[in-house]
């Protein structure tokens, strides 16, 4: 597949094929982990919010691409591993000598915002079944609440509805909740 | 329905571009003049996003299920194999291609000559060369019945300035750097473009050497314990079908905790420690899968001899690199 054929894929939904494509690249990049002081399942803990990166930011129809798709899921792994290894060592000077990191911007990673995804990741694993399929039937497979109504044998659409938003009413509260605790920067030695 | 959720209602259609341009500009001068609902526009998109890649994460998962068929995804029947089968092939093969060897290419290289009969002796002879330094003559313990003692004659001089090499200036291993932009395809189907000699290697490359060590080879614990590094230089054929015999190891250096290289007396007291590195190191390229072998210029299979080094970093780190051959 060409890097526009991945993209196109996955900008119609069909993301299985891009990511077995996008896969491939695992061993280089467990290798280049493992060899700046990291293990294995580090690397495909970031290799794989790499590509969640890479999906979300391919998914934009305003994104473009300014290099091949894979020198760009290598350069968002870099920027991933290199602010993993900061957290760790507690050292932000740390710097790969090489020109492939792209910065924040480029990725569209924020890290107050990615500490409140992941909150919401956790919230999200609490709420009902039903709820959940909801979610990701309305904000992730974009249907309309009709069909989603009609599939999950609501007896009407507004039940739907309401069921919908104070689920997701409850979950970003619990979030709320959450967040003080969660958001505390890394206590220092 | 609750006005709230009504004005959820709003925020997806505003968030989901469903508004029209009239609605959405109004919707948005509201948006600024109430930093409140500014903040639930902010916190559902978030929440949207979430969903969407918890979705995105749980297919990615499934290509991870389904791509972990990989040869070193177990490494126990992959390491009896080539126990199994090692021991039974390579001294057929082994002894039928010595008498080849001297044929082949200087570029590949050629298993020394040794005597294929000889008993292997399960002790540790430590050797005293001039200097501060003890070499280590690690012999294998015989499983294939295929092993042999190494060259007493290993010139450990040459072997300081091998280990230096790779180290920079900190004493650590230089990182090695891949060539992300061009690494297309893998070993193995380069294996089959690539016709001209070239030496035995790791199957699929140095990268699937560096997990396969990495998943399946320990620090030794007593080592561990007593904050001993170590590098350890091994030595071993690999014969036509990629079966490794008469390997070698040797101690070739320790460190304490702090880098600082132990001298001949330490080496001395700490043999034992030396003999599990080595022991380690050993049985590490024993379970290992077959090599691909080295070739000839006519990409025919040869028999050739390979050295790698293993490294033992403390806190637990175990580096293996081959030093390329500049001629």
């Amino acid at each position: 597949m060409t890097d526009q054929e991945i993209i196109s894929e996955i900008r119609q939904g069909r993301r299985e094929k891009a990511i077995k494509v996008l896969y491939k690249e695992l061993p280089k990049i467990k290798a280049n982990i493992i060899s700046s002081g990291g293990d294995a399942e580090i690397a495909k803990e970031i290799f794989h919010d790499s590509l969640v990166l890479l999906i979300e930011k391919v998914s934009n129809p305003k994104f473009e691409l300014t290099s091949k798709l894979t020198t760009f899921l290598f350069g968002i792994n870099r920027f991933l591993w290199k602010n993993e290894l900061r957290k760790r060592y507690k050292n932000p000077e740390l710097e790969w000598s090489d020109t492939l990191i792209l910065s924040a911007e480029d990725i569209g990673y924020n890290e107050e915002k990615e500490e409140k995804i992941k909150i919401l990741e956790k919230v999200l694993n609490q709420v009902t079944e039903r709820c959940k399929k909801i979610f990701e039937l309305f904000y992730f497979k974009k249907e309309d609440m009709t069909t989603i109504a009609k599939q999950l044998d609501f007896s009407s659409v507004n039940s739907a509805k309401t069921q919908k938003y104070k689920c997701m009413e409850r979950a970003i509260e619990l979030a709320r909740e959450m967040a003080p605790r969660d958001l505390q920067p890394n206590p220092t030695e | 329905m609750r006005a709230d959720l009504h004005v959820m209602e709003q925020i997806d259609l505003y968030l989901q571009g469903k508004m029209s341009v009239t609605e959405s500009s109004a919707f948005q001068a509201k948006m600024q003049a109430e930093p409140v609902l500014a903040q639930m526009v902010a916190e559902q998109q978030l929440f949207a996003q979430s969903v969407s890649r918890q979705a995105i994460i749980a297919e990615i998962n499934l290509v991870a299920a389904g791509a972990g068929g990989a040869w070193y995804a177990n490494p126990f029947v992959a390491a009896a194999g080539a126990v199994v089968v090692g021991g039974i092939v390579a001294a057929i093969v082994y002894y039928n291609s010595s008498s080849e060897a001297p044929e082949a290419t200087p570029e590949t290289q050629i298993a020394r000559q040794v005597p294929a009969n000889s008993p292997a002796p399960v002790e540790i002879l430590p050797v005293v060369v001039e200097g501060d330094t003890i070499g280590y003559q690690e012999v294998v313990h015989p499983v294939d019945g295929n092993d042999n003692t190494q060259d007493p004659t290993a010139d450990i001089a040459e072997d300081h300035h091998e280990y230096d090499a790779p180290l920079n200036d900190n004493g650590t291993p230089d990182r090695v750097e891949y060539d992300i932009e061009d690494q297309g395809t893998t070993g193995a189907a380069e294996t089959d473009l690539n016709k001209g000699s070239r030496n035995a290697s790791f199957p699929n490359g140095d990268l699937a050497r560096k997990i396969y060590i990495e998943e399946n080879v320990i620090y030794p614990g007593t080592a561990q314990k007593e904050k001993l590094q170590g590098t350890v230089k091994v030595e071993f054929n690999v014969d036509k079908e990629g079966q490794k015999s008469e390997i070698r190891a040797t101690c070739i250096a320790m460190f304490d905790e702090n880098e600082k290289r132990l001298n001949s007396t330490q080496m001395v007291l700490k043999q034992s420690i030396a003999k599990l590195f080595e022991d380690k190191a050993v049985s590490t390229v024993r379970t290992m899968p077959p090599w691909e072998p080295a070739t000839d210029s006519q990409g025919n299979p040869v028999v050739s001899e390979v050295t790698i080094y293993f490294q033992f970093k403390l806190p637990g780190r175990i580096n293996v690199y081959e030093i390329p051959e500049n001629e």
